[in-house]
C-alpha cells in the first residue's frame, strides 16, 4: 500500500514536470511568435516607404519623357515645379497621393551647377508628433532632368514617412 | 523492465531538448531574409546603375554610358582640369561624389564594376573596379547593365549588393 503511494507521487511528480517543461516551451514559442509578428509589421511599415517611392518614381506629374515615351527613373525639374505649385493650390489633391509624407530631391552630381542641391516636393515631418513611434526614410538613386540646360543629373529621392 | 522503462524516459527527454534547440536555431540563429530587403537591394542596384548611365559627365559633353564605352574603347580623350584619362576620370568621379554619397553614405556594402568580355577566352577583362573592402560576400543582389562598345564588344556594367 505504502509502496503503491510512493509509486504514485513519483507519477505524479513526472507529470508535474512535464507539463512546466511544456509550459515552458510554450511561452518561449509564443515570445519567439510575439516578436516574429513585430518584425512583420515592421516590415510592412517599411514597404510603405518604399511602395511610396515606386509610386512618385512613376508618377506622370514628375516623370521625364523624351517623345512622350516615359524614360525610366528620371524626375523631370519643371515638372517639379508645377508640382510643388499645384500642391500649394490644392493640398488635399496631392495628399491622396503622397499622404502624410516629405518628398524632395539631393542633388549629388551634376555636369551644369544647379541652383540649389536640395529641392523640396512635398509635405514637412512633424517635427512633434507625439503619437510617431519612429521616422522613416525611403533613399531611390533617379536622374534629374533640367529641360532648360538640357543636362541630367544624378540625385536621390527622398521620401520620409511618420510611423506610428 | 525497469531498465527499459528508465532509457526510455531518458529518450524522451533527450528527444524534448533536441526539439527545443531545432526550435532556438530556426527562430534566434537563423533570422531569415526577407522578400522586401532582397527587393530594396536589387531595385537600388537597377536604380543606381540606370540613373547613372543616364546622367551628364562633366567631360566633352558625354554622359557616363558614353563616358564607360570611350573608355573600353581605349580612347585618347581626357577629361577635367589634370586632363585625366577618360578611364581614370570615370572611376574617380563614379567613386567620389556618386557612390560615396549614397551607397556608401548609407553603409551599403557593394562592388561596383565595369568590364568586357573576351571573346576568345571569355574571361572577363575588367575595366575598372571597385572592389569590397573586406572582399567576402554571402549572398549578393545584382544589377548588370549591357553596353555596346565600337571596338570592344559588349561591355557590361554591374553593380552587386551585399546582404
Amino acid at each position: 500500500m505504502r509502496r503503491s503511494q510512493i509509486k504514485m507521487g513519483e507519477n505524479i511528480a513526472v507529470i508535474f514536470i512535464f507539463f512546466i517543461l511544456v509550459a515552458g516551451g510554450l511561452m518561449f514559442y509564443m515570445n519567439i511568435k510575439q516578436r516574429l509578428i513585430q518584425d512583420k509589421f515592421r516590415e510592412q511599415q517599411d514597404l510603405m516607404a518604399i511602395e511610396l517611392a515606386q509610386k512618385i518614381l512613376n508618377l506622370p506629374d514628375l516623370q521625364c519623357t523624351k517623345d512622350n515615351v516615359p524614360v525610366p527613373n528620371c524626375i523631370d525639374s519643371m515638372k517639379i515645379d508645377a508640382v510643388v505649385a499645384r500642391a500649394e493650390e490644392d493640398p488635399v489633391g496631392y495628399f491622396r497621393v503622397f499622404g502624410p509624407t516629405e518628398v524632395g530631391i539631393d542633388i549629388i552630381y551634376a555636369a551644369v551647377d544647379p541652383p540649389q542641391n536640395e529641392i523640396h516636393i512635398y509635405g514637412t515631418l512633424d517635427e512633434a508628433c507625439p503619437d510617431c513611434t519612429r521616422t522613416l526614410t525611403a533613399n531611390m538613386p533617379v536622374t534629374l532632368y533640367s529641360p532648360i540646360q538640357g543636362s541630367y543629373s544624378f540625385a536621390v529621392l527622398k521620401v520620409g514617412v511618420q510611423l506610428r | 523492465m525497469k531498465a527499459q522503462m528508465e532509457i526510455l524516459g531518458l529518450a524522451f527527454v533527450i528527444m524534448f531538448i533536441a526539439v527545443g534547440m531545432l526550435f532556438v536555431i530556426k527562430f534566434v540563429l537563423m533570422p531569415s531574409e526577407s522578400p522586401r530587403q532582397d527587393f530594396t537591394r536589387t531595385q537600388l542596384a537597377y536604380n543606381t546603375i540606370n540613373a547613372l548611365l543616364h546622367t551628364d559627365s562633366e567631360c566633352a559633353g558625354m554622359s557616363f554610358r558614353d563616358l564607360l564605352i570611350a573608355c573600353a574603347d581605349g580612347s585618347e580623350v581626357t577629361c577635367g582640369d589634370t586632363l585625366d584619362p577618360v578611364c581614370t576620370y570615370a572611376a574617380n568621379t563614379i567613386k567620389d561624389p556618386i557612390l560615396t554619397s549614397t551607397l556608401d553614405a548609407w553603409e551599403f556594402e557593394y562592388e561596383f564594376d565595369a568590364y568586357t568580355i573576351d571573346s576568345v577566352s571569355s574571361d572577363e577583362i575588367s575595366i575598372f573596379s571597385n572592389p569590397l573592402s573586406n572582399g567576402e560576400c554571402d549572398e549578393w543582389k545584382s544589377a548588370r547593365f549591357p553596353l555596346q562598345t565600337q571596338t570592344a564588344g559588349t561591355m557590361f556594367v554591374e553593380l552587386k549588393m551585399c546582404g
